[in-house]
């Protein structure tokens, strides 16, 4: 069992229930949605316990409540104030093992089929992702930097890839592209617990980057900036290139003078954190730096913010397995950008983009929700 | 018992999604934090609100099935692990803040809210409440006043919760009536005292563990947030210049110089006793007159000023969580309890020959002051994989010694918690407390097995 490797973690759990908070049921979103002890980092240390001790087996209500998790961070960081036990991690290692015990939810396996077959999670063919591409504006086949776009961005969100590349081409930087060539990045698998089919994704993936000859690969995609800074090394040692989210390349642009910001008379905005650069990797500053650099523009934070921010419910694969609990979550989110009284939300990755739109519509908002380079764009073009 | 009907009525009471009896759900509230064994309820039920309450005990008359009532689940002494199995009630649902009454400067709040809760939003009004438990986050109001529960947080000047900060109850009866305690029980009052219609039955449910009826509102009573506050942190070799400390800090019942007084001693450093003070006032000249005042009694008793900051962190982090203080080892509180304020020594004094006689440096003994006693506490951090048998000895060893001392508990739960080491302790006081449970729950449904078997 992958949760073998946790044990001495799972047995310190003392289950003092700071990964609920004080409002209990406003730290995780999981306890948010499903209400039942299970849901919470404690419940589930038991229920890890339990498994150890052969006690419980997996079975497909177990394995669907691991799936109302958003692996989003917020309890790795309450209990970073008590027993430091990565729960995340955990629940990946449960969601692995139940896998390996024969139990697999129907609603993933279409989504394990595309990435194998297809190697994108919408099940499209590569020659689409390459078609895409090629109607990007500008492409430079000798360049340092390579734009990884990602298949959300890609196959939902072109507009978030064309934006940027508009941006480059403003602070004159040539960039590549891996178009057809471009896999997943492999996120999904970790979410679904089958990290172990990451590693061709990953050998893949930097054997195209590699073949380009860049010097820094730049994503807009939060997902994609965690796997391939964070993930890809652990599984193919110290990678021959950097990875950079573009909200830390446009913060670095802004500062060097290469981008000239003009007035956006938008009133207030409020920008939400997305979890894999936020609590996995510790960019805050960064995307709030972008958008106070442009004039006019007053940045207003919502009460969750930073490592305390409230995940968009789309992290973890819930939104597969239990799409409208996770689009409650998305809402709640809504609420807490109205309640700025911003008339925008901005973000700075395309799954938060897609889940906050929906949750958006949802609950008939007017709050308009934008994409970190959609924002910058516009302040160029003024 | 027709298990299939009582599912079936369990969810025609609060709905599918509020009720699970699968296996992994039943070990996810199979544990408190004590080292007690797992206990498996046979249902997980969330009520909503009093109604249900209602209806759910109900049907377990009905049914003649056990109910136990859990708060967060944040109990050290197994006070509400279902050892009957039965109907688990998470009552965290009820979490609301009913009311802040500014003018009589009552809270009425569901037994699910939190201290935490309950202090952020009372903060906003310029608002506090008296005294909390000393413990993470999410210690919910309900479980932590059905216990009488106490910390280190006001404790000294005001004592333990239900002293005079709990102004009434509603709640559920074992047989299913609701009442209310205090004024709150006359038709046309809102909760603003808490004695004057007959015997004070607030008292009776303050301390009863959930065994006399099931909390569903508390009002409490807060006061204005203090304008000035002082820390002080003193260095003492010897306890027996601790005891003169507090004795002198709580001679003036009622007007006691100190909100809070919290020592305490880690078995790696015999000797070297740590203590945390904190003063709290409306006025500024009162406030530095007491600060001064227990600066000289320290001082008169070999106490050695040390920085003001350790005390600081220890009391405003007190309700909202410490840092860091699980990242060792999962804890285990043994000997707790109250004595009289003279007593103090002669507790330490068997902490530190049981510690030596089992070479378990990972201890410490702590005690804050209430007005004329001590509340005193041995902590104990442990490896549940390597070291959960030797710190059941352990903890038994002490449990016994401290009672047979004569240390009253301030919480005894189940089975698994203190009970057993109280036997033939409290005789004629557990018979009368047995009585009234009988009286009041002719089918023993409601927490059977805890604080009276």
């Amino acid at each position: 069992m992958y949760i073998e490797n946790f044990r001495e973690q799972i047995y310190n759990c003392g289950r003092c229930g700071y990964c609920l908070g004080g409002y209990i049921s406003h730290v995780c979103p999981s306890r948010f949605i499903a209400g039942f002890e299970s849901a919470t980092a404690r419940g589930r240390m038991l229920i890890a316990k339990a498994l150890l001790e052969r006690k419980l087996d997996y079975s497909q209500d177990l394995a669907s409540m691991l799936f109302t998790c958003f692996l989003c961070g917020a309890c790795d960081i309450k209990c970073s104030q008590a027993a430091n036990i990565k729960i995340t991690e955990i629940t990946k290692a449960m969601r692995q093992d139940s896998i390996n015990a024969g139990v697999m939810l129907d609603k993933l396996i279409p989504v394990a089929k595309a990435l194998t077959e297809s190697h994108n999670i919408y099940n499209k063919p590569s020659t689409k992702r390459a078609a895409l591409l090629s109607q990007l504006p500008e492409r430079s086949e000798k360049a340092d930097l390579l734009y990884f776009s990602g298949c959300v961005i890609t196959f939902r969100y072109p507009q978030i890839a064309f934006n940027t590349l508009k941006i480059l081409r403003s602070a004159e930087i040539k960039v590549a592209l891996l178009g057809e060539e471009e896999w997943c990045c492999g996120n999904p698998f970790f979410f679904m617990g089958m990290s172990s089919e990451t590693e061709k994704f990953a050998v893949h993936n930097v054997e195209k980057i590699k073949e380009k000859g860049v010097k820094t690969v730049l994503t807009s995609c939060a997902g994609c900036y965690r796997v391939l800074s964070q993930e890809y090394p652990k599984i193919l040692g110290e990678l021959p290139f950097k990875v950079v989210h573009v909200t830390q390349f446009l913060n670095k642009l802004i500062d060097e003078g290469s981008l000239k910001l003009k007035k956006l008379d938008v009133g207030k905005v409020t920008y939400h954190d997305p979890c894999e650069i936020g609590r996995y990797a510790g960019i805050y500053e960064e995307p709030r730096s972008v958008i106070q650099s442009i004039p006019h523009i007053e940045l207003v934070e919502m009460e969750k913010n930073r490592e305390n921010s409230w995940c968009c419910g789309g992290g973890g694969s819930v939104n597969i397995v239990h799409t409208h609990l996770a689009l409650s979550v998305g809402e709640l989110r809504i609420r807490h950008a109205e309640e700025t009284g911003a008339k925008m939300l901005v973000t700075a990755c395309p799954s938060c983009v897609q889940m906050l739109e929906l949750a958006s519509k949802r609950k008939r908002s007017e709050i308009r929700v934008i994409d970190i380079a959609s924002l910058v764009l516009d302040a160029l073009k003024q | 018992m027709n298990a299939d009907n009582v599912w079936k009525e369990l969810i025609e009471i609060v709905g599918e999604d509020r009720v699970s009896k699968s296996d992994f759900e039943l070990y996810a509230y199979s544990r408190d934090l004590s080292p007690a064994k797992p206990r498996l309820a046979s249902y997980i039920v969330r009520p909503r609100d009093m109604e249900d309450i209602v209806k759910l005990v109900k049907l377990a008359n009905e049914h003649k099935i056990p109910v136990y009532v859990r708060g967060c689940g944040c109990s050290h002494w197994a006070a509400w692990l279902p050892v009957r199995g039965g109907i688990l009630l998470d009552m965290t649902s009820m979490e609301k803040i009913v009311e802040i009454d500014e003018e009589n400067l009552v809270a009425v709040v569901e037994p699910g809210c939190t201290w935490f809760k309950l202090m952020e939003e009372l903060r906003k009004k310029r608002l506090t409440y008296l005294s909390s438990e000393m413990g993470g986050p999410a210690m919910t109001i309900g479980g932590s006043v059905v216990k009488a529960g106490g910390g280190p947080y006001g404790t000294c000047k005001f004592g333990f919760h239900g002293q005079m900060d709990i102004i009434g109850f509603e709640l559920v009866l074992p047989t299913g009536e609701v009442v209310k305690t205090g004024s709150w029980a006359m038709s046309k009052c809102k909760p603003f005292r808490r004695e004057g219609l007959g015997p004070d039955l607030t008292g009776l449910i303050v301390g009863s563990e959930g065994i006399f009826g099931i909390v569903t509102k508390v009002a409490l009573r807060v006061r204005p947030l203090p304008e000035h506050e002082e820390f002080l942190y003193f260095e003492f070799n010897d306890w027996e210049d601790v005891v003169k400390v507090g004795d002198a800090v709580t001679i003036w019942i009622g007007d006691e110089a100190a909100y809070s007084l919290d020592c305490s001693e880690e078995a790696s450093k015999v000797g070297a006793i740590g203590v945390r003070i904190y003063v709290f006032g409306y006025d500024k000249h009162i406030v530095t007159y007491r600060k001064r005042l227990i600066m000289d009694i320290c001082r008169a008793n070999n106490g050695k000023e040390g920085d003001p900051k350790i005390a600081e962190k220890t009391f405003k982090k007190v309700v909202s969580g410490l840092h860091g203080i699980f990242a060792a080892g999962v804890w285990h509180f043994a000997g707790c309890g109250t004595i009289p304020i003279r007593e103090l020594p002669k507790y330490v004094k068997l902490w530190r020959e049981i510690i030596e006689r089992h070479k378990f440096y990972r201890s410490t003994f702590g005690a804050w002051a209430f007005p004329r006693g001590w509340t005193i506490y041995v902590h104990l951090l442990y490896s549940e994989t390597m070291e959960h048998e030797k710190i059941s000895l352990l903890s038994n060893e002490i449990n016994s010694k401290f009672f047979e001392n004569g240390m009253v508990p301030y919480g005894i739960g189940g089975p698994d918690g203190l009970q057993p080491f109280l036997k033939g302790e409290w005789d004629t006081y557990y018979n009368l407390v047995r009585k009234i449970k009988r009286f009041l729950d002719p089918n023993n449904i409601l927490q059977p097995g805890i604080l009276v078997e």
